[in-house]
């Protein structure tokens, strides 16, 4: 649950209410005038675009975008894309975002720039809000908000990626759009991303058919909502020698029957809800499940962002995936690597018991 | 049945009367062979379930586990098989049925009550209290056990609401459409509560599953769910199935009724409770599943005319079949699960139109 931000949405609504009950009220009044007195916001044309020299970038939609020479200032609309953001730029010059504290508490401990963006309310922008703020640019996984912020000169750039190679074009993509150290560190993320996929790789080709286990996946798996093929997930699962059990099915976070997991009967099951590896070990109906028989099912690690899903930590979730299914083959010791990859990419020294929060997928303390 | 018969006898043309027999025996007549028939295809239509799924069980396999089982007797097949025959399609097959019927009888309750057929169970606000609750109860995280419980207090909360609403404001005096209007109102009002709480709702996790259960399914209805739902099914069921003959007094209008010795507020009173415990309990353990309160009842008129007194049990009867059939579908089709509130929409509707083009003329 996020508590602050339904209470900040509440909040706003009731004060809608009241202003609503008000404007009944004061109906026959006349007060119309007094309205206008909190309008004396600063000159709305457009800042320093039209002098500052630019650029030009292709983002991941393949459109080109203009984007200022230098870059200070941003809003990102896409929860994942957030930590490339505190990765490439210790989230210094982020403005607005749609993550909040309740949403990502890992994201705002380990790196507390991120209480001084402006939560959105809801997942979408506020567009008045994001102007007066003036970021340079905005990150966003879809093109709804291209137009409209393209009216008020602020340039959108697309960064979503569905697979490991649009995932290092878009974190390239960030770092030449912050420029400064962000490309560097950029370059080495995709370098770090290229080792582990290629020991993999190298993993993978040594497997038959047979020695991959079939994986079910699903951010509640206990509530029988599973993750299908073409989805980040579905690439994971591959690229770690596996095979994704739910493959027939397309798509994220998808409804499924009972008797269809029976049918697949997977050899392991990864759930994105803590409290269901117990449900599922404990239920006389998954009982039957090979998984459930060899104590297969496990909860994803979730850090900074949720592992399996879509942001940089994919690379920790690889090498978490290959050793839980090939140990003999794959052996790393996960905790090192953990504490490695928040040292160098994510700014953060963590303690045993934080990997151990990590991995569990439970909140930081 | 003698009573509107005697009601009837008392007319001053010695000739009408037996017209007046003569048809109603013939509809009584037709009544009893489509009750057969809707009896049949519901048997039938439950015996194809148990065959139905997407996990191969052979056919002999069911039969032969349900006849032992019945016997306490134990037999070769897998637990795999034994979970799914007993524990995933049994509780889903009898939960479609229940869901279906209690929507159709109630369904038909209400249009009996509001002399309206136009009116389906929501009409007084139920389903939106119902969402109300089942939604907030997600918001917070609570327990689906939990989830049940606030969605029928609500449901139930939500009718009573209306009607005190309509009491204080009306004298007496048309009742009926006061009870509809604030029906609207409070419905109105509930839904702008569940509009509220998917706003505030987080978008990846709790929304998702808010706008599942508001799309209706009963693929996780377990034996205790079902134990919950049978007090409210019996509770509503039964007085309006020995009731029902005072739906056709109440249609005369509410002077005519009080002429016939029916106390019309009293009658209206226990048809609205039993009517509202069923939909809230129904909305509580499947969602908001549209459609079938409204067509299950009106394919019945078609099928034998407005007497309540048959329009009622074939309700029942029909609305459990149509149900079960629907949800095969959401459970077979296809890998997914389909939420059933979108096919009951997606097959009722041309459904309805069919019947309507085959009566045209007709009625």
């Amino acid at each position: 649950m996020n508590g602050t931000r339904t209470w900040k949405k509440l909040t706003a609504l009731l004060a809608a209410t009241a202003l609503t009950a008000g404007l009944l009220a004061g109906c026959g009044g006349g007060t119309g005038e007094t309205q206008n007195t909190e309008s004396g916001q600063p000159d709305p044309s457009p800042s320093q675009s039209q002098t500052a020299e630019t650029r030009t970038v292709t983002d991941m939609s393949g459109v080109e975008v203009e984007i200022p020479a230098e870059v200070t200032q941003y809003a990102d609309a896409w929860m994942a894309h957030n930590e490339v953001i505190v990765m490439l730029d210790e989230a210094e010059g982020l403005v607005a975002t749609v993550q909040t504290p309740q949403s990502a508490a890992w994201m705002y401990f380990v790196q507390p720039n991120m209480y001084n963006a402006l939560s959105t309310f809801g997942d979408e922008f506020n567009l008045e809000e994001l102007v007066a703020l003036e970021p340079d640019v905005v990150f966003a996984s879809n093109e709804e908000l291209r137009d409209q912020l393209a009216s008020v000169g602020i340039p959108l750039v697309n960064v979503m990626f569905t697979n490991y190679d649009e995932m290092k074009q878009s974190i390239t993509l960030t770092g030449e759009v912050l420029g400064g150290d962000a490309v560097q560190m950029a370059e080495d993320y995709v370098a770090y991303l290229d080792d582990v996929l290629a020991q993999l790789e190298e993993l993978v080709s040594s497997l038959s058919e047979e020695e991959k286990p079939t994986v079910l996946h699903g951010n509640s798996v206990y509530d029988l909502n599973i993750d299908g093929s073409n989805t980040i997930i579905d690439a994971w699962i591959t690229a770690a020698g596996g095979t994704n059990a739910a493959a027939e099915v397309e798509g994220n976070m998808q409804t499924v029957t009972m008797e269809q997991i029976l049918v697949w009967d997977p050899d392991v099951i990864i759930t994105g809800t803590k409290s269901e590896v117990e449900e599922i070990m404990n239920d006389p109906e998954w009982a039957g499940l090979t998984a459930v028989q060899n104590g297969q099912v496990y909860t994803n690690p979730k850090g900074v962002f949720s592992w399996d899903r879509y942001g940089v930590e994919e690379a920790l979730q690889l090498q978490w995936v290959a050793n839980l299914l090939h140990p003999e083959l794959f052996n790393i010791d996960i905790r090192t690597q953990v504490k490695d990859f928040y040292e160098t990419f994510l700014h953060y020294t963590l303690t045993d018991e934080q990997v151990e929060l990590i991995l569990n997928a439970e909140a930081p303390q | 049945m003698d009573r509107e018969y005697s009601a009837v006898q008392t007319a001053p043309d010695p000739v009408q009367p037996s017209a007046y027999l003569h048809d109603y025996r013939e509809k009584r007549k037709r009544a009893v062979w489509v009750a057969l028939g809707f009896l049949a295809v519901l048997i039938a239509v439950v015996c194809i379930s148990f065959l139905l799924g997407r996990y191969p069980v052979t056919p002999d396999t069911v039969v032969r586990m349900l006849w032992y089982k019945l016997w306490g007797l134990s037999g070769d097949w897998t637990t795999v098989e034994e979970t799914v025959v007993l524990n995933i399609r049994l509780p889903r097959i009898l939960a479609a049925v229940a869901v279906g019927s209690a929507l159709s009888v109630s369904g038909a309750a209400y249009q009996g009550i509001f002399k309206n057929p136009m009116v389906s169970p929501d009409i007084l606000g139920a389903s939106a209290g119902a969402s109300v609750g089942a939604a907030l109860a997600l918001l917070l995280g609570w327990s689906t056990a939990m989830v049940q419980a606030s969605a029928f207090v609500l449901g139930i909360g939500a009718v009573a609401l209306a009607y005190t609403l309509s009491r204080s404001i009306g004298r007496g005096n048309n009742m009926v459409l006061l009870l509809v209007l604030c029906g609207m109102v409070v419905s109105t009002l509930f839904q702008a509560g569940v509009s509220i709480i998917k706003y505030l709702a987080d978008p990846d996790s709790t929304l998702p599953e808010i706008t599942y259960w508001l799309m209706g399914s009963i693929s996780k209805v377990g034996y205790n769910d079902l134990a919950y739902f049978l007090i409210p099914y019996l509770i509503g069921v039964i007085p309006l199935l020995l009731l029902r003959w005072k739906l056709n007094v109440l249609s005369f209008g509410d002077e005519e009724a009080k002429a016939l010795g029916v106390n019309t507020e009293q009658t209206r009173v226990i048809c609205i409770v039993c009517a509202t415990l069923l939909t809230a309990a129904t909305v509580s353990i499947s969602g908001t599943v549209g459609w079938v309160g409204l067509m299950i009842p009106h394919l019945v008129r078609f099928l034998v005319g407005p007497n309540y007194k048959a329009v009622l049990p074939l309700s029942l009867l029909g609305g459990a079949a149509f149900m079960l059939i629907v949800d095969n579908f959401c459970r077979c089709m296809l890998a997914y699960e389909i939420p059933l509130g979108i096919l009951t929409s997606i097959i009722g509707g041309p459904f309805f139109v069919l019947i309507l083009y085959q009566r045209k003329g007709e009625a």
